[in-house]
């Protein structure tokens, strides 16, 4: 009776025993988000263009290319998502061999857009918002990942005029490498899809004439209102510094220009107007005082 | 020579003494109840440093873990803990028993001796503990302790004028740990003791937080992986010495601390001390 009692027992308790074992992994890390490959290519890419530049050909696309120029001084108003993430990132640096500790996961970023008074002290409450889901793996941040921005105002400097954007896209984020935590947020690639925007600029017909290409522009009561959807077009724009906007040209789509050579360059823009054109083998940086005078620079 | 002399007869009744009416552990049913399957008698009270326990009955004993009752200076809110363990009623050579218990502190406002007024934390913590042991003979019992531990932590900061800056979030991990005690039986007053530890698994650290900084807010859900490397575990040779009503447990070992109650093990190797002092009546 005992002896049968106790076998009971004894089997009661290893049942129990498996169930614990098994809770033990009831606190299971999270996966990471799966990253985006897309970007990772389009910044190897933007790390080796691929077509041979000389001085004339960086002349002539200077002069010729006025329609990226303006799209990327349109996208450089996107530079505050660079803040955001850089706001959102911010934490004490970690000395990793002390830590001794895998961490992984995601991080789920939300902020308002800077809207089209950045420096008001009152929030406009329909500024829209940008969104990021970032991975975290091996205790380090991710350096792609994905997001988007949603009726999102912000304020793009078109030809020294303030712009008035309001814009919806998917963005693939690309930070060059993955960082770890207490790391500066470096260089950003923004590679944005599926982008319908519109644009507002007290601008005089005049100088909007030819900026625009194939853009719609109609004339408002204030100025130039554009609308754009691409939705099968995708755009890109890498943060490069403080005061440097560059994106990714594939000589292909200017096939107008008859530039004489193949391939994709990439062309920086600066605050001071100055625009730089980087080849396979060779950069150059043009001057923004109506010359199309460039200089090698590299 | 006379400190020789007095040591030696130190000695001597420390092995020799038989007190009447005994409550001392080395007895049948009075056996230590940490570490092992057995629990108090009915009635019988235990409190010492480490823990104050009451025998329902011959086969549940409740009891409560002493220190977090005093950490109320620190944490502005008492920490409440309490367990249940329930034992097999045969009390055969081969003793059986289920011990669960819960430690909390409610989400209250920490002192300000630790942090500012705005913050809060609290925790709960569940250890559950599978124990056999076997009393091989007179002087020889084994035991054996499987330990589950949920530690859970919340908190949270709110933002004011001075830092622009929100926190909130919990955590939780998990551990699994198995205990062996080794007890010798030298005289009614003195035993010998070998105590290891070894763990057996643990969860990964979960934290899922929330932080809000210049209208932007993050919400982190994040695991920690590998909290422990290699083989995790100690080894801790010790004395029991039981008067009638006084016990008192030392030893020094090696290895990895558990902290108490946690249940879960830092990842230092170091020395293990050991040291409890319980009266039972």
């Amino acid at each position: 009776m005992c002896s049968s009692a106790a076998r009971s027992s004894t089997v009661t308790l290893c049942t129990v025993l498996v169930y614990l074992c098994m809770a033990v992994g009831c606190t299971i890390a999270p996966e990471p988000p799966e990253a985006p490959r897309a970007v990772l290519q389009l910044s190897e890419s933007y790390d080796q263009p691929t077509a041979s530049l000389d001085q004339s050909t960086a002349e002539q696309l200077f002069d010729e290319s006025v329609p990226n120029y303006t799209e990327l001084k349109t996208l450089a108003g996107l530079s505050f998502v660079r803040d955001v993430i850089a706001r959102a990132l911010k934490t004490p640096a970690v000395d990793e061999a002390a830590l001794q500790l895998d961490v992984q996961g995601s991080l789920t970023i939300h902020a308002a857009c800077p809207g089209w008074e950045p420096n008001s002290h009152t929030p406009d409450p329909e500024a829209g918002y940008v969104d990021f889901v970032v991975g975290v793996d091996d205790s380090r941040v991710q350096r792609a990942f994905a997001g988007s921005v949603t009726e999102c105002r912000f304020i793009a400097n078109l030809a020294g005029e303030r712009a008035k954007v309001q814009a919806s896209m998917q963005l693939e984020v690309d930070l060059g490498r993955h960082l770890a935590l207490g790391d500066r947020v470096p260089t950003i690639l923004l590679s944005a899809s599926q982008l319908s925007a519109a644009l507002s600029v007290a601008l005089s017909p005049d100088l909007a004439d030819g900026l625009w290409g194939d853009l719609a522009a109609e004339l408002a009561p204030d100025g130039l209102a554009f609308d754009l959807a691409t939705a099968d077009r995708r755009w890109s724009l890498r943060i490069a510094g403080e005061d440097l906007v560059e994106t990714l040209v594939d000589l292909d789509d200017l096939a107008e220009l008859d530039v004489g050579t193949t391939g994709t360059i990439l062309l920086g823009l600066r605050d001071d107007g100055t625009l730089n054109v980087r080849g396979r083998d060779s950069a150059w940086s043009c001057g923004s005082d109506g010359s199309v005078l460039c200089v090698r620079s590299d | 020579m006379r400190a020789l002399r007095l040591s030696r007869y130190f000695i001597w009744l420390l092995l020799t003494c038989v007190p009447s009416q005994s409550l001392a552990d080395h007895r049948v049913g009075s056996e230590r109840i940490d570490f092992t399957a057995y629990t108090l008698r009915q009635n019988e009270l235990s409190l010492g440093i480490g823990a104050a326990a009451y025998g329902v009955s011959d086969e549940l004993t409740v009891g409560t873990c002493v220190p977090l009752w005093f950490a109320f200076p620190l944490v502005n809110a008492p920490i409440a803990s309490g367990y249940l363990k329930l034992r097999d009623w045969f009390h055969g050579p081969l003793a059986a028993s289920l011990r669960a218990a819960v430690a909390y502190l409610p989400a209250g406002v920490v002192s300000s001796a630790v942090s500012d007024d705005d913050t809060r934390v609290g925790f709960v913590v569940v250890p559950i503990e599978l124990s056999l042991s076997l009393r091989v003979n007179s002087s020889f019992s084994q035991s054996l302790q499987v330990s589950w531990v949920y530690v859970g932590a919340s908190g949270s900061r709110a933002r004011d004028e001075r830092i622009d800056l929100r926190i909130g979030g919990v955590s939780a991990v998990t551990s699994l740990s198995l205990h062996l005690l080794s007890e010798l039986r030298l005289s009614r007053v003195v035993a010998v003791t070998l105590r290891e530890s070894i763990l057996l698994g643990s969860g990964d650290l979960l934290v899922s937080g929330q932080l809000e900084r210049a209208g932007t807010r993050v919400d982190a859900q994040l695991g920690a992986t590998q909290l422990y490397n290699g083989v995790v575990a100690n080894i801790i040779p010790g004395i029991a010495l039981s008067w009638a009503n006084i016990n008192v447990h030392v030893g020094i070992g090696v290895g990895t601390i558990w902290l108490p109650f946690l249940g879960l093990p830092i990842r230092t190797i170091t020395v293990v001390p050991d040291a409890d002092f319980y009266v039972r009546f």
